[in-house]
């Protein structure tokens, strides 16, 4: 069979992590060929490198017999290699024609040759297949599987002979996930290559030609799809050790603070769970399972939600993110510099934003008050910053983290939600978040730990749930933790998974 | 290493520094190029002139802080001066009549505010639609005309004098330190200025949002109100059209202050500074002999530059702290 693209021991390093480490990898004319791993197994960086969005520092690219030690997007555009994002990138104003062909639209003398264009769409739209595409229609109207098909006219009307998908069903439902696959068999039949990449491991059973599995930037194995299982794919992605540098036996696991009966919402379904004084709770899930939707519906913020809450035994009703840190509870947001802290504002101010009730008598805040709660935080936190004045937004992502950890902290906060906390924060910083949530825990209060980053969940967590496409599929103990039992809870499908 | 500095007062050359300083230089200037400036009763003209723009101000400065505009602040100050005038010609006692427009003006805040939040409107849009409104209103039940017959107590109190300064300006100074005050004391002070710095933050912070939207926006309308009064004082009639400068105005005058249209910065006592550099220019270059035509020129260099000195001060600040 004829390779249409080759990738030859490149590598790519960022500051402090080897993103890629000699990979190889390759990709016949005509198939899918599936990549799959954990997050942050270097999957993007890699597809990033094939559309010329990264140069590699190291290794070289072979496309239709051409060597290139760097690519261009322009360039990879010209040579047929188009990449399908997970968001894509339409003009969602304007219609399914217009975004076809947007920027190579046949024109002449600078007009736009309509019914030449209508003509073309319509012919594309017939050569995969799926020809239920008002041509018309204004892209933002469209459903997310109908603009994924837009996206792939796109690159089909600019030849595109290599097509890259990146987790292109994590936002679709089931008959939409067929509708794709009819299209990309009808690719496959058209001799285009594709290169597929998604956590939905089923998936790529019913697809795929051969699956590569990646992790922590290396490739661990290329296999062909009918010499592998499902389980034997899990195996390959996961083998790191779990530390305990961070576990703190100290706590002691008290009464329950915090029960949730069956929260839903427009993604999280039926979710209950417990946590008590002293814990932390880790919450696993792949990129899309609903963990942020489900933090958010517990702290009020969502008002789709349904389903009850209790706070030490008490139900209540949480409607606003207001409500529910006058029952003590928090959230910590994943995105901490558009949600978690006025970053125009001083580290004062960001300290007390949460509490200023507290230190206020007839709406006026105690200018003394506020004072001494933010440098007392500051100090028992260790936050490094000049003075009080300091802007936020000049802090680091570490020291931003802990004057988050602060706001809660002034507004006596007991449940701490966090999402993400040591995300874009340096190996040191972590170290000191970690520490922190075991206080947190350790002064009798509770810790829901969300992350992608298992190590770390392993390492500071007394049990660990699971959640997978909107549902908690499963709860793993400490002296069960392992990197294959989590994932293999995240990645399978629920019926399976239950068995 | 642990100690953190204690700062009673910072004083920091910040863009309300710049702002006092180049009033001070202005009239400097004038008190040396001109023997009127310097003189009491120009002194006090200058002062009432600037006191309706000046309670404007202290509104707009609100809803600018949140990284919103009110719009509408000039032509309600108008349709309160003429809803004023004609209850009072027709019989209505002087205080209620004052109490019903103040209510018919805080009503526009409310509207902007309601209009804003729940249907998640852009500002700019909504209080456009609302200036237009209370300036069609104005004109339609004054006939478009200016309406007189005031009883002589609004024009005596318009330019009453008290403690050596006219009776506006002691508004003015009411309006600007209440309003520095609850801006910078309070817990609505802190909301304000935690919204305009992030919606989302702010609401996970649990700021009430809505609470300080139809704030801003009712003392907005509000303050519009007050303005109407201090106008009808100061005109002695009713005049339709006597609001269209002041919506401008009172953005500039903030915008001169150091307020921020992105949100989270600004003082009530920059926007009184602006307003008062924009009065000198007007009363300047009317006393220079200055061709009347160039104050608004000047005034639209003033506002670029001190909001471009500001931006080159932050842009030099974080390449700074980023080294």
């Amino acid at each position: 069979m004829e390779k249409v693209l080759e990738v030859k021991n490149v590598s790519k390093e960022f500051p402090g992590v080897k993103a890629l480490e000699n990979i190889s990898f390759d990709l016949y004319k005509g198939e899918v060929h599936a990549i799959v791993g954990e997050n942050g197994a270097g999957k993007s960086t890699l597809i990033k490198t094939l559309t010329g969005a990264y140069v590699p520092d190291k290794g070289e690219i072979i496309i239709f017999g051409n060597r290139y030690e760097k690519l261009e997007p322009i360039l990879t555009q010209k040579i047929g290699v188009t990449a399908v994002y997970q968001e894509m990138v339409l003009a969602n104003d304007l219609n399914v024609a217009d975004n076809v062909f947007l920027g190579i639209e046949p024109s002449k003398s600078g007009f736009i040759k309509n019914a030449e264009k209508v003509t073309k769409v319509i012919e594309l739209m017939k050569s995969i297949g799926y020809e239920g595409l008002p041509i018309d229609a204004i892209v933002r109207s469209l459903s997310t599987a109908q603009q994924g098909v837009v996206a792939i006219l796109r690159a089909l009307s600019r030849n595109a002979k290599i097509i890259i998908f990146d987790e292109p069903t994590a936002s679709l439902s089931s008959k939409e996930v067929d509708v794709l696959f009819k299209v990309i068999d009808n690719l496959k039949k058209r001799d285009i290559s594709i290169i597929y990449i998604s956590h939905r491991l089923e998936e790529i059973f019913r697809i795929a030609n051969r699956v590569t599995v990646m992790k922590d930037g290396k490739v661990v194995d290329t296999k062909d799809i009918n010499s592998t299982n499902v389980n034997e794919l899990i195996k390959m992605m996961v083998g790191r050790n779990v530390s305990n540098d961070f576990y703190d036996q100290s706590r002691k696991i008290g009464t329950e603070i915090l029960r949730c009966e069956n929260i839903n919402n427009y993604k999280v379904r039926n979710i209950s769970l417990s946590l008590k004084s002293g814990e932390i709770v880790g919450l696993y899930g792949l990129i899309g399972s609903g963990r942020t939707e489900l933090a958010m519906s517990i702290f009020g913020a969502d008002k789709s939600t349904s389903g009850d809450i209790y706070i030490e035994g008490k139900k209540t009703h949480l409607k606003s993110p207001e409500g529910a840190s006058r029952y003590r509870l928090s959230y910590l947001p994943e995105d901490r510099r558009r949600q978690g802290l006025a970053l125009q504002l001083s580290v004062r101010f960001n300290i007390n934003i949460a509490s200023y009730k507290k230190i206020s008598n007839f709406g006026f805040v105690s200018m003394k008050k506020e004072r001494l709660v933010s440098a007392d935080l500051v100090k028992a936190l260790g936050i490094k910053t000049p003075n009080l004045s300091q802007i936020v937004s000049n802090l680091s992502g570490g020291t931003q983290q802990k004057v988050v950890v602060a706001k809660w902290l002034a507004a006596n906060s007991k449940i701490f939600l966090m999402d993400e906390p040591t995300v874009g924060i340096d190996v040191g910083a972590k170290a000191e978040i970690y520490n922190l949530a075991n206080q947190l825990a350790k002064s009798g209060g509770t810790v829901l730990f969300i992350s992608s980053y298992m190590p770390e969940l392993m390492g500071i967590c007394d049990r660990i749930l699971v959640m997978n496409d909107g549902k908690i599929a499963g709860e793993v103990k400490r002296q069960n933790f392992s990197e294959e039992n989590i994932l293999s809870l995240a990645i399978k499908n629920q019926r399976e998974a239950n068995v | 290493m642990n100690e953190i500095p204690k700062k009673k007062f910072s004083f920091q050359f910040n863009t309300q520094t710049l702002v006092f300083i180049v009033l001070i230089a202005l009239w400097t200037f004038l008190s040396i190029t001109s023997s009127h400036f310097f003189n009491i009763n120009n002194i006090r003209n200058l002062f009432s002139q600037e006191a309706i723009v000046g309670v404007l101000a202290v509104g707009q400065l609100y809803t600018i802080i949140t990284a919103g505009i009110d719009l509408s602040v000039g032509t309600v100050a108008a349709l309160t001066n003429v809803v004023l005038t004609l209850l009072v010609i027709n019989g209505v006692p002087i205080p209620l009549a004052i109490i019903l427009t103040l209510l018919l003006a805080t009503g526009f805040g409310v509207a902007n505010g309601a209009i804003i939040y729940e249907l998640n409107m852009p500002p700019f849009i909504v209080t456009l639609g609302t200036m237009s409104i209370a300036a069609g209103a104005a004109l339609l039940i004054s006939g478009g005309t200016n309406i007189s017959g005031l009883p002589i107590s609004f024009s005596s109190f318009g330019s009453g004098i008290f403690l050596g300064m006219p009776n506006l300006f002691w508004l003015l100074i009411i309006a600007v330190v209440g309003g520095e005050i609850v801006l910078r004391f309070s817990r609505f002070g802190k909301y304000v200025y935690a919204v305009g710095s992030s919606v989302e933050a702010a609401r996970l912070s649990g700021v009430n949002v809505r609470k300080v939207i139809y704030g801003v926006y009712i003392l907005s309308g509000f303050l519009a109100g007050v303005g109407g009064v201090m106008l009808t004082a100061r005109l002695w009639m009713g005049v339709p059209t006597a609001g269209a400068d002041y919506n401008l105005n009172s953005i500039a005058a903030a915008a001169i202050g150091g307020a921020s249209l992105f949100g989270a910065q600004g003082t009530v006592i920059g926007a009184f500074l602006g307003a008062i550099v924009m009065s000198t220019i007007y009363n300047g270059t009317v006393l220079l002999n200055v061709n009347p035509f160039w104050q608004e020129i000047i005034v639209g260099v003033l506002i670029i530059g001190t909001v471009a000195l500001d931006q080159i001060k932050k842009r030099q600040k974080y390449t700074y702290t980023k080294k």
